[in-house]
């Protein structure tokens, strides 16, 4: 249930090693995840699938 | 939303942390809004509940007025903006163009609809014009704020089209409603104020409100209830004809030409019926099948408004100067108001607002410590029972108004104010972790 996928992603986040890249898929645009992301010091890169989900993966830096 | 709140462990660990939040700051601007329209709810209904009378009145007399504006300006529009400056971001996928100038709305919109409620109640039409004035500076701001947030956003479906055109809506609304107070003083338009204030109240109502849910619905329903739009094709036709019928419908009113105004009203329910269609089609493909609260008087509100979209109808075809059908002016407006538009934004106040607080209260903590859920903040058994008897106010307020009843006129602004005061308790509980953020036992394992 909403906000659970941003609440796990960001707790992956808050763990990843240096250099790690944490792949993420969600079953809709993670638009809140993106600022929040940017502002812990993350970089995104986030694509729709053929099926309507979205993978987005975030790396440190 | 669970069916129970679940109680919310005691605090053993420190308050959020102070770093910056992207999550925290994204809250403000709507809450701000969602909490100066939850103090109209509570004032608008204390204000009928102390002067139940004022719905046995004909509709163009000054306690009238001001208790609609009251309502719809102090109430609905300053939600719906606030749940605009949330949703316009997120639905068309960018940041909303200027925040500043989002604020600047608040503070004018705080200042001026109190002046203009005062206003009306005094009949004052000198002090309505400068109230009214700063009202309409901060619905400038709002429009030219949408615009150009659906504008850099690159979207152009009818989420964007639906918030792009509610705010160019709610500007002419405003701008008409300054238009006709100022005839009052000057009388520069040979035209029946009556048949002029129908026309605005109309503008407003399906213009900005009607066209918003018709879009931003389609992107409420997936986010409450997990499910996915089917098909948008729905969702455009209704757009389109409401807009085309709208487009129709106002001025055939002000100039009280009944044989455009049918046609029109006829555009604008088929508008609704297609929209309402591609909704129910929506939340058929839900994948979160319990219906919380706020879902269901979101539908039930969308419900009430095709109900008075029915009603406006026929009174469209009755005489007006008779008012026959056995139905009158003011009746329609509470089953508009009171049966459609309450229901809808107190639903989706009911799903927003413990999230911009959640987002606040604890978007800088995510990930780096236990949360609550966002819909744990939330008392169920509260929101259920105020939204329970905001809805059984409508049937004594229908019948109340359209006999000129007192009795049932006093039974229905009672339960109306005894609603509002369990929704409105339940969702100050709910802001109450802005100042009071529960800390949480940190799971087994997991960082403090």
């Amino acid at each position: 249930m909403p906000p659970e996928p941003l609440v796990r992603i960001l707790e992956g986040l808050e763990t990843l090693p240096a250099g790690e890249t944490l792949t993420a898929r969600t079953d809709r645009e993670p638009c809140h995840l993106f600022g929040e992301a940017a502002q812990r010091g993350f970089r995104h890169q986030s694509q729709i699938q053929p099926d309507g989900s979205w993978v987005t993966t975030l790396t440190r830096g | 939303m669970p069916s129970a709140a679940p109680p919310i462990p005691t605090a053993r660990i420190a308050a959020p942390a102070a770093s910056p939040s992207w999550l925290a700051a994204q809250g403000r601007l709507p809450l701000a809004f969602m909490g100066l329209g939850l103090a109209w709810l509570v004032a608008g209904s204390a204000l009928l509940a102390a002067n139940p009378w004022i719905l046995s009145l004909p509709q163009m007399t000054p306690p009238v007025i001001a208790l609609v504006h009251a309502w719809v300006l102090g109430f609905f529009v300053t939600v719906a903006c606030g749940a605009v400056y949330q949703l316009a971001p997120v639905a068309l996928g960018t940041t909303l163009a200027s925040e500043r100038r989002g604020w600047w709305h608040f503070w004018l919109h705080a200042a001026g609809v109190p002046g203009m409620v005062y206003a009306f109640w005094r009949w004052d039409m000198a002090l309505l014009g400068h109230f009214g004035t700063a009202v309409a500076l901060g619905v400038i701001f709002f429009a030219d704020n949408t615009w150009r947030t659906v504008l850099r956003s690159g979207k152009r479906g009818p989420v964007a089209w639906s918030l792009a055109l509610a705010a160019g809506w709610i500007l002419l609304t405003v701008l008409a409603g300054l238009t006709v107070a100022a005839n009052k003083f000057w009388a520069f338009i040979p035209a029946d104020p009556l048949a002029l204030l129908r026309a605005h109240a109309h503008l407003g109502i399906i213009g900005f409100f009607a066209t918003l849910l018709q879009g931003a619905g389609f992107q409420l329903i997936p986010m409450f209830t997990l499910a996915e739009v089917p098909d948008w094709r729905p969702a455009k036709a209704g757009l389109v004809l409401s807009q085309t019928g709208l487009l129709g419908l106002v001025p055939c009113l002000a100039v009280d030409f009944r044989a455009g105004t049918v046609l029109s009203a006829l555009l604008v329910a088929a508008g609704f019926a297609f929209s309402g269609y591609g909704l129910a089609r929506t939340f058929s493909t839900r994948r979160k099948r319990a219906v919380d609260p706020g879902v269901l008087a979101l539908f039930l509100g969308l419900g009430g408004l095709g109900a008075a979209a029915v009603a406006g109808l026929a009174l469209a075809l009755a005489d007006p100067r008779t008012a026959s059908g056995g139905m009158n002016a003011v009746s329609y407006g509470v089953l508009a108001l009171v049966g459609g538009l309450l229901p809808c934004i107190a639903g989706i106040m009911c799903k927003v607002v413990p999230f911009l607080v959640w987002m606040r209260a604890y978007g800088p903590r995510v990930g780096r410590g236990p949360t609550p859920a966002a819909a744990s903040l939330s008392h169920a058994g509260l929101e259920k029972l105020g939204l329970g008897l905001m809805g059984a106010s409508l049937l004594p307020l229908l019948v109340g108004s359209g006999n000129s009843s007192i009795p049932a006129l006093t039974a229905g602004a009672g339960l109306l104010a005894t609603g509002v005061f369990f929704f409105a308790g339940n969702l100050l509980r709910v802001m109450s972790h802005l100042w009071r953020p529960a800390g949480l036992a940190p799971a087994p394992g997991g960082k403090p």
